[in-house]
């Protein structure tokens, strides 16, 4: 009898969390299709209006392109600077390697808000106040330790004998790289990038900081539109976020399937 | 930057360029090459700035002045021990205390679960409890102010049946930011407790089952404490996460409920006091670099205790 | 087809000297194996022939050519490696492929030559699969193909067979045999099982602690141990302490207690200090008649008697304080029951003169 109550207990304790993982992003994207002019739950009738009203909006469609090219220029930047770097870590067999690998992932704990604010005043002593090039960086710092990560992982995985198999039949440092590493740890790179895509894109803390009023990202552009007005275009927008975002982590999903593939 | 004397390859023979010493140097130990653009990277736009911003908040306080001065001073710390500055920090260790506690209780009760499934059903749990992690806070934390809102869908459900008359004020408040919180750091418990019952041998509670113990009771006896190492890593990695969110305070905290990360924004955008401001983020950074150092040390303590143990096998 | 020459190779790791002044030749076609247990530097050696390590002292050379400082892309060398290492992303006719590649062999050409090597290894039908879709022998037989396509100078193989089931380990190995004699290779061979060793080399050098301990054919180190590590390694296992006593004809060795027939042809001074090995096949045994020693014979006690199906393996104590292991085929005849001997049964071993050696 306790048994049976302890299990019910626990397995109400497990539902009521899945659900209250899964309302508020069921509730933004429900929000988003309705209907009427102010925000009412459950929705009277429904609509696609708000994301008429959302695309309509400068600042959002501002922050779309901003977030989307900071997305891909940071991302593009930090994954051939963490391949280089993890190649270069996975190589060394000398003392300091633990130290330089602390540096490289040391962006991982370091909060967001303090790697912005950081750059903003040391950037800004330097007399550097363009908003995109700050951007642009604090980025590339921020999501350069995924790729390090991802990529040292499936490094570790690569059987050494491959690269001495191609060195024995005749194979040069470059050409060992190009045929034989590189394909075998493409998932790795692809898994880090579109991390770092997704990381980048959603970033507020390291953004709060460094964008401005004319470079402004997506996320903060909806943050700043919260603050004065509360209609169901932020759902629309928000919804199109969920989408993007799990659209990425599809590709995440079928980056770690490849690998798997590889290692069966 | 001291790269330059990165790892000895063995059978890596490059012809050296003569002359150029420091080249050549480098030539022998591709390693160094191939890792000083992301350090360089990480100490220009990571390492530097912060020591920067330590430095800064050690002059004394100039609003809208960011070159540094040759004056010490700690006048910018003695400012936390001011009530109201006091009052902020303390609310921000009891915000994220209670997060956490939050958290450690569900993301348990959510990998035992998740534990206890048959593999082939797991996936799509594991892709409901981690998808959140990817979806942009802030469309997360909109979804709880339409859920707590006045309008929202709690009391929507309050008023019909019957159980309040007038909407409750759910929004804006201490209560409603640690909701918040707990939603957007619980996948993070979640992994860090799986990671440690991947070790787990999945005969233990049965074998404890079949000595008549209740199941709480094998919780308890024999799971808990294999869990240990792991709800650690969760509780340091949510609470110093939880510390330093800036979206969810910002957007569903009220007035009186502000903690160190919005009153950093207010000191740097509303007062331009960014010496102060350095300060405060010093205290920050202090406090999670200290939180993680501390786990990883004793990580690495229990890792080299376990190795050096009697009777275990040499490797 | 290369002349291999090793003049005295070592290697060491800090305080560690994992190779220790090696010197052994391969002459154009010839087998050599390097036998020994894991640990003793017969892999370092491999690699430093293959150009993957470099060694702190000595040289290699190749038809009389100094390779030593030649990376190992430079060597021409044909490698199997112990995890094989097939490139999963290619298939069989890629990976073989490979090293004409990287060789800028015309592509027409380089596929006739792997065609043809892929015969040879007879796996012709399977050249569009991937590595994972073969089993372990065929993917044993891809990685000899890969190394042997580019006719290389000479071939090495470093335990390649230790994760194969006995059964495809017996039969690879004499697939192995086969393509080499068939090519005319040389090859260089690590393994530290000897029965291996006896079965594929045309030379046998028999390492322990960086060292070469015995460099012969396989008759040689098998019947003619120059160490007891030598003697223990190829399964000599009865070693005696005794005095070499001289007399007409072969003359005699003293040894627990007991006088007993020296090998033919050993010419020692008398009362010389000698070290005598028995297989354990070798020994007869019999039971004792009565109690005391009995001509060219030691007597002992069985304290140990194990059933092995065909055979049964004996240990036997003797008076002097030793034991002696001997190994006898289980009767066949009516009314014998296996084991032949009984533990605390009184017995007599013997062996013929030339069933002993000098170690």
């Amino acid at each position: 009898m306790i048994r049976m109550l302890q299990r019910g207990a626990f397995r109400a304790l497990v539902g009521a969390t899945y659900l209250f993982l899964l309302a508020p992003l069921a509730c933004v994207v429900l929000v988003s299709f309705n209907g009427e002019a102010v925000q009412s739950f459950p929705p009277a009738s429904w609509s696609l209006r708000w994301y008429a009203h959302a695309w309509a909006q400068e600042s959002f469609r501002g922050g779309l392109l901003v977030s989307t090219l900071l997305a891909c220029g940071a991302a593009l930047i930090a994954t051939p600077l963490a391949v280089a770097a993890a190649l270069g870590l996975h190589r060394s067999r000398w003392r300091g390697r633990p130290a330089l690998e602390a540096l490289l992932l040391a962006p991982l704990v370091v909060p967001g808000i303090v790697i912005g604010i950081s750059l903003l005043i040391a950037l800004a002593a330097l007399d550097v106040r363009e908003a995109p090039l700050r951007l642009l960086i604090g980025h590339t710092v921020a999501i350069l330790p995924y790729g390090v990560r991802t990529v040292l992982a499936s490094l570790a995985r690569l059987d050494p004998a491959l690269d001495e198999a191609a060195e024995t039949l005749g194979a040069g440092g470059w050409a060992r790289f190009r045929h034989v590493t590189l394909p075998l740890i493409r998932p790795g790179i692809l898994a880090g990038l579109v991390f770092g895509l997704i990381l980048s894109f959603d970033d507020v803390s390291v953004s709060l900081f460094l964008a401005d009023a004319r470079t402004n990202t997506l996320p903060l552009a909806i943050m700043s539109y919260l603050e004065y007005s509360f209609d169901p275009s932020v759902a629309a927008i928000s919804s199109m976020l969920i989408a993007v975002t799990l659209g990425l982590a599809v590709l995440l999903e079928r980056g770690f399937g490849l690998k798997r593939l590889l290692a069966g | 930057m001291t790269v330059a004397a990165a790892g000895s390859l063995p059978g890596e023979a490059v012809p050296v360029a003569k002359g150029r010493p420091a080249l050549a140097a480098a030539l022998r130990h591709p390693a160094a090459l191939l890792l000083l653009p992301a350090c360089v990277a990480v100490a220009a736009g990571l390492l530097l700035p912060i020591l920067y911003l330590l430095a800064l908040s050690l002059n004394p306080p100039v609003t809208g002045e960011v070159a540094l001065a040759g004056e010490l001073t700690l006048r910018n710390y003695a400012r936390l021990l001011d009530w109201f500055y006091f009052s902020v920090l303390l609310r921000t260790l009891w915000v994220s205390a209670v997060t956490t506690a939050i958290s450690t209780v569900l993301g348990v009760a959510v990998a035992h679960s998740l534990w206890r499934t048959p593999p082939h059903r797991r996936g799509l749990l594991v892709v409901v409890v981690l998808a959140p992690l990817l979806v942009s806070i802030v469309a997360r934390t909109f979804g709880w102010m339409l859920l707590l809102g006045d309008q929202g869908l709690v009391n929507a459900v309050l008023l019909r049946l019957g159980l309040v008359e007038a909407p409750l004020h759910l929004m804006f408040t201490q209560g409603a930011v640690i909701v918040g919180l707990v939603h957007v750091f619980l996948p993070f418990m979640v992994l860090s407790v799986l990671a440690a019952y991947d070790r787990i041998d999945p005969a233990i509670p049965e074998a404890a089952g079949t000595l008549g113990a209740g199941p709480f009771t094998v919780f308890r006896e024999t799971i808990l404490p294999l869990l240990n190492p792991g709800i650690a890593a969760g509780v340091t990695i949510v609470f110093s996460l939880a510390m330093s969110s800036y979206v969810t305070p910002a957007l569903m905290g009220g007035s009186g409920a502000g903690v160190l990360t919005t009153l950093i924004y207010q000191q740097l955008v509303v007062t331009y006091d960014w010496h102060f401001a350095a300060a405060l983020v010093a205290v920050l950074l202090a406090s999670t670099l200290l939180l993680l150092g501390a786990v990883l040390y004793h990580n690495a303590r229990r890792t080299r205790a376990w190795m050096t143990r009697p009777g275990s096998a040499p490797r | 087809m290369a002349h291999l020459q090793l003049d005295g190779i070592g290697r060491r790791y800090g305080h560690f000297q994992a190779v220790d002044s090696v010197s052994i030749e391969a002459g154009p076609g010839e087998f050599l194996t390097l036998l020994g247990p894991s640990g003793c530097g017969k892999t370092t050696t491999l690699r430093i022939v293959a150009g993957l390590v470099e060694p702190s002292t000595g040289r290699v050379l190749l038809d009389g050519r100094d390779v030593t400082r030649l990376g190992a892309a430079q060597r021409g060398i044909g490698m199997v490696f112990q995890s094989l290492a097939l490139f999963p992303h290619m298939t069989v006719a890629q990976n073989v492929a490979f090293g004409l590649r990287m060789r800028r062999v015309a592509a027409g050409e380089a596929a006739g030559r792997v065609r043809r090597m892929l015969e040879v290894v007879r796996l012709g039908h399977l050249a569009e699969r991937y590595p994972s879709q073969l089993s372990g022998g065929q993917q044993q037989r891809v990685a000899l193909a890969r190394a042997l396509v580019i006719e290389p100078s000479i071939l090495i193989l470093d335990e390649p067979f230790g994760a194969l089931d006995r059964k495809l380990r017996e039969a690879m190995q004499v697939e192995l045999r086969r393509i080499t004699r068939e090519l005319g290779i040389t090859s260089l061979f690590v393994t530290h099982d000897q029965e291996e060793a006896l079965l594929l080399s045309d030379l046998i050098a028999v390492m322990n602690g960086g060292r070469i301990e015995q460099c012969g054919t396989p008759r040689e180190v098998f019947e003619r141990p120059a160490t007891p590590f030598v003697a223990d390694f190829m399964g000599v296992t009865n070693i005696l302490e005794g005095r070499f006593v001289a007399g007409n004809e072969a003359g005699r060795i003293a040894a627990a207690g007991a006088l007993l027939p020296a090998p033919p042809g050993c010419a020692l001074p008398d009362g010389a200090p000698v070290r005598l090995g028995i297989r354990p096949e070798r020994i007869a045994l019999r039971p004792a008649a009565g109690p005391g020693p009995a001509e060219g014979a030691l007597a002992g006690e069985v304290v140990e008697a194990i059933y092995h199906g065909s055979n049964s393996s004996y240990r036997i104590a003797l008076p002097s304080g030793g034991t002696l292991t001997a190994v006898r085929p289980n009767g066949q005849e009516e009314g014998q029951e296996a084991p032949l001997f009984a533990v605390g049964q009184p017995v007599l071993a013997a062996w013929e003169a030339g069933a002993a050696t000098l170690i």
